[in-house]
């Protein structure tokens, strides 16, 4: 049994909630009426308990802090069925994004492996390095062997410019 | 025609065999295919780290894309496909934003353009080719083979932006599997997510994903399942095995990309269409579909 | 001369008023529950009604029910003694088949043309018999039944229709399509009463008011995909299941499963469907739980304790007179209520359909396999609004309804002098709200009325 002093722990109108809302591009997304249609349908609930509209409710009241430490606003799937049947127009995914752009601004719990296609963007311009692909008779190939046309990695500049962007727009 | 092509990250680092096929049948339709100057990621993977850097990448591959003169731009990739339509949309509802962008990218004199038509492969064969011409192309018919259609999540979603086809009822890349003269099953999991972003934090839960519609698809006594992009493939071909091993059922079931059905179909050669990558069981299928008198 | 002495001398020239005389006559457009009820306080106080219906039977849509809450009366024993008095009422002139045509003039002389549609059958002659359906062999889709039934291209409107006269269906006929020279009907008709000559008519008359009472239509559910409606057979509206319910209906009052026939052990309820949805309409339609507790309750008294009954619901509106007590009533019957809407429905391949619905209280993911899915379809603005808007000068609300000319003050007048609003053309609402409407806004035509002349003028 939990106790909940909302007028003590939370702040529905503080700091977090402004940042949350400035990172959306229209207020509507968080103007949730809790259907619940959206974890009804959600794909990464049955596995991870991901609860869309108990994160929309929690940001709503301002129980962010918790969010962002929580490794909960990682498990969602980007499959875009909430905000597909949302009959608010609100957006989970949406929400959820922003609270992980602020996780990761804060240097809360960001998986590692978001990082590293960060760096490997900043390297190489693409997410990913050159995987080792093997056919089923375990010949190893490259785009080379198959005839395909070398990658044009991007510019420094572009690079540059990219962290320049990371740092804030 | 000529089109601008966009290929994204994966099908660049391990996802051969989309391209390969890709740049095998479309020229049979008289499309010319035009890489970008520069090939970097569209952002997709980003948003979540920083939204404004992930809507300047995606503007940045329009601005490539503006450059080639060209209005129409290929991007095999449903996940690509998405952030570059939501970076379209976001551009156009947001003057501020725009500017922002518009300038970042002035630093490298290029420049964004709102009237680049993206295109997924479904909808550029199934609305600009047209299944028709597709039929005619047809040395090989699948009569008598069934298929499984996987268009992937975000080719479909959000439909309050134009996507590649509808939300709850795609068909079109079913009318493309059934040009080749083969059956496209409707089945109760059609819609359901392969997983492929879980990969990024949750690595079991996606392939659990990935084998529980892989399982489902078994019960329909298929030929196989067709997708068409990278992330799906990547989980349900390339990563079959895993997602055996997590939902502990033996699955066996044959993956293609569509354009690599179209191209057995069009009697290309196996090798170029990269059967070999595929992982999953697919010789049954491709010995039986070269075996058909043609 | 200065600016006073001019506008004395304009005020002196111009007419400070100009008059016309208030007719002692009505037009009531639209004959449901609402239009009979104004027609008949109208017609009762000693004025003189045109009804104009565009059906070919007056009733709308409380005819379609079977019984209505919180009462559970049965509603065409309510509904018919009411239509029977239309039809006889020496004050009321009921045009059925008719469309409104062209609308001029000012509140108390308003001049109406309307049109008369044929109906192929002498509404004189005719004396309700029905042996020409029987002999008809053209089967159309049955409007009043939802399409859960078929009636011929003869037929009556329901089985209740008034006036008790069939009508032909022109499209479908094949005499009057033209695909054949077919005259069963012609011949078994033993009161000369099928006239395939018979062509529209146009009446023209002059009201000192108008009163729109036009109704509402429901949400087509085939719009949201996902809940299976127009894919999966044991999905079904509430308007259909309405029908269903009707010992006169297309099942005789059983309730059965649409694709297998037989009798459903679980049933599941999904509200708030095309209503409260920004993707179809934002409105609340007011009427969905309650309809819901009353369906459900009718399932358990004709299914009996074995069939398991929920209903997923976002929120539970039961604010009218004896409402609370009506959802207390259902709970006590062991209806199940999930707070939560389902995100889409699946269906196996013998029928049996799949709902996942978040329980919100539990905190759960509850899976349901149902062997009938109802939706609470909710009531949507008509599209000819847009027609009726034009004819009458009648703004819509941003909601897509009828507009009134003060939501609180006057929610049964429209901002057009003389012309009055009732029942759910102006919003969604229930019976009991419709009717009070309906003598709320005859009410107000009167004090029109009852005037001998009107300024249209004035300085």
């Amino acid at each position: 049994m939990s106790l909940t002093d909302l007028t003590l722990m939370a702040k529905p109108n503080g700091e977090l909630y402004k940042k949350v809302l400035g990172k959306l591009a229209k207020t509507e997304l968080l103007e949730c009426f809790q259907c619940s249609k959206c974890t009804g349908g959600c794909t990464a609930f049955k596995l991870l308990e991901l609860i869309p509209h108990e994160i929309i409710k929690l940001v709503k009241l301002g129980f962010i802090e918790n969010l962002i430490e929580s490794g909960i606003i990682w498990t969602c799937v980007s499959c875009l069925q909430c905000t597909e049947r949302c009959p608010q127009r609100a957006s989970p995914y949406h929400v959820i994004t922003s609270l992980r752009n602020i996780a990761v601004e804060r240097q809360a719990k960001v998986p590692e492996a978001y990082l590293k296609a960060v760096s490997q963007i900043l390297e190489t311009g693409l997410m990913q390095p050159i995987e080792k692909v093997t056919t089923k008779k375990m010949e190893t190939v490259d785009r080379e062997k198959l005839n395909l046309p070398k990658i044009k990695y991007p510019s420094e500049e572009f690079k540059a410019i990219f962290l320049k962007a990371l740092e804030g727009i | 025609m000529k089109l601008a092509v966009f290929w994204g990250c994966r099908i660049l680092t391990s996802q051969y065999a989309y391209e390969m096929s890709t740049r095998q049948v479309l020229p049979q339709f008289g499309v010319e295919l035009v890489d970008l100057r520069e090939n970097h990621c569209c952002g997709n993977v980003v948003e979540s780290v920083n939204r404004s850097a992930s809507i300047y990448m995606a503007a940045r591959v329009l601005a490539l894309a503006n450059e080639t003169s060209l209005k129409d731009l290929l991007v095999p990739c449903s996940r690509c496909h998405f952030t570059l339509s939501e970076t379209q949309r976001l551009l156009a509802a947001d003057k501020k934003l725009e500017e922002k962008v518009t300038a970042l990218l002035d630093e490298e004199k290029l420049a964004y353009s709102s009237d680049i038509k993206v295109w997924h492969i479904v909808d550029f064969l199934h609305d600009t080719v047209g299944v028709d011409k597709i039929r005619e192309k047809v040395k090989i018919s699948l009569k008598g083979f069934r298929f499984a259609s996987h268009i992937g999540c975000q080719a479909v979603r959000p439909s309050y932006m134009k996507r590649v086809d509808g939300p709850e009822n795609p068909q079109k890349l079913d009318r493309l599997i059934e040009a080749l003269g083969a059956e496209s099953v409707e089945y109760n999991e059609k819609l359901d997510c392969c997983g492929a972003a879980l990969m990024l934090s949750h690595p079991e839960a996606g392939l659990s994903l990935t084998g529980s519609k892989l399982k489902a698809l078994q019960e329909l006594k298929l030929d196989g399942l067709v997708d068409s992009c990278p992330a799906g493939h990547m989980m349900f071909d390339t990563k079959q095995e895993e997602a055996t091993a997590i939902i502990g059922s033996k699955l066996s079931m044959p993956v293609f990309y569509y354009t690599q059905l179209l191209g057995l179909a069009m009697q290309i050669e196996t090798k170029e269409l990269g059967l070999q990558l595929n992982k999953s069981p697919i010789e049954k299928i491709s010995e039986k579909i070269a075996n058909v008198d043609g | 001369m200065n600016v006073e002495q001019t506008v004395q001398l304009l005020e002196n020239e111009l007419p400070s008023k100009r008059e016309t005389k208030v007719e002692k006559s009505v037009l009531v457009v639209g004959g449901g529950i609402t239009g009979i009820q104004v027609s008949l306080d109208l017609a009762n106080a000693g004025f003189k009604v045109y009804l104009v219906e565009k059906a070919p039977s007056i009733g709308g849509r409380m005819a379609q029910l079977h019984r209505i809450y919180p009462t559970l009366d049965n509603s065409i024993n309510l509904l018919m003694p009411k239509m029977v008095e239309v039809a006889e009422h020496p004050n009321i002139n009921l045009l059925t088949n008719t469309e409104i045509l062209e609308v001029n003039g000012v509140a108390g002389n308003y001049k109406v043309a309307v049109i008369k549609k044929p109906r192929y059958v002498d509404e004189n002659k005719c004396s309700g018999c029905g042996a020409c359906i029987d002999v008809c062999p053209i089967y159309v889709s049955d409007r009043f039944n939802e399409g859960l039934r078929q009636t011929r291209a003869i037929s009556f409107y329901s089985p209740y229709s008034v006036p008790k006269v069939t009508t032909i269906n022109s499209e479908q006929c094949l005499r009057l399509s033209g695909k054949e020279n077919c005259d069963k009907c012609l011949k078994a008709c033993e009161a000369n009463a099928i006239n395939f000559e018979q062509k529209q008519k146009t009446f023209n008359f002059n009201v000192g008011a108008i009163i729109i009472c036009v109704g509402a239509d429901v949400f087509d559910a085939s719009k949201m995909p996902e809940l299976g409606y127009g894919r999966f057979k044991n999905v079904i509206s509430n308007i259909e299941f309405e029908r269903v319910l009707d010992d006169y209906g297309p099942t005789g009052g059983k309730i059965l499963c649409p694709q297998s026939g037989k009798t459903p052990k679980t049933i599941v309820f999904i509200s708030c469907v095309g209503c409260r949805d920004k993707r179809f309409y934002q409105h609340c339609c007011n009427v969905g739980c309650m309809v819901n507790l009353k369906q459900a309750i009718t399932v358990r008294e004709k299914l009996g304790d074995d069939a398991e009954i929920y209903i997923c619901f976002n929120d539970m509106r039961a604010f009218g007179k004896g409402y609370e007590e009506f959802y207390e009533k259902a709970r006590s019957l062991g209806v199940n209520f999930l707070a939560g809407i389902p995100a889409e429905v699946r269906s196996s391949p013998d029928g049996t359909l799949y709902v996942g619905v978040y329980e919100k209280t539990l905190n759960r993911l509850l899976e349901l396999h149902a062997d009938l899915v109802v939706l609470t379809n909710g009531v949507i603005p008509r599209e000819e609004f847009a027609k009726l808007s034009e004819l009458f000068h009648v703004p819509r609300s941003t909601d897509g309804f009828l507009q009134e000319a003060h939501s609180k003050l006057q929610p049964f007048e429209s901002p057009v002098a003389g012309i009055f609003l009732a029942g759910t053309c102006q919003g969604p609402k229930g019976i009991s709200e419709s009717v009070a409407q309906a003598s709320g806004a005859a009410a107000k035509a009167m004090v029109l009325l009852s005037k001998r002349e009107r300024a249209i003028l004035n300085h």
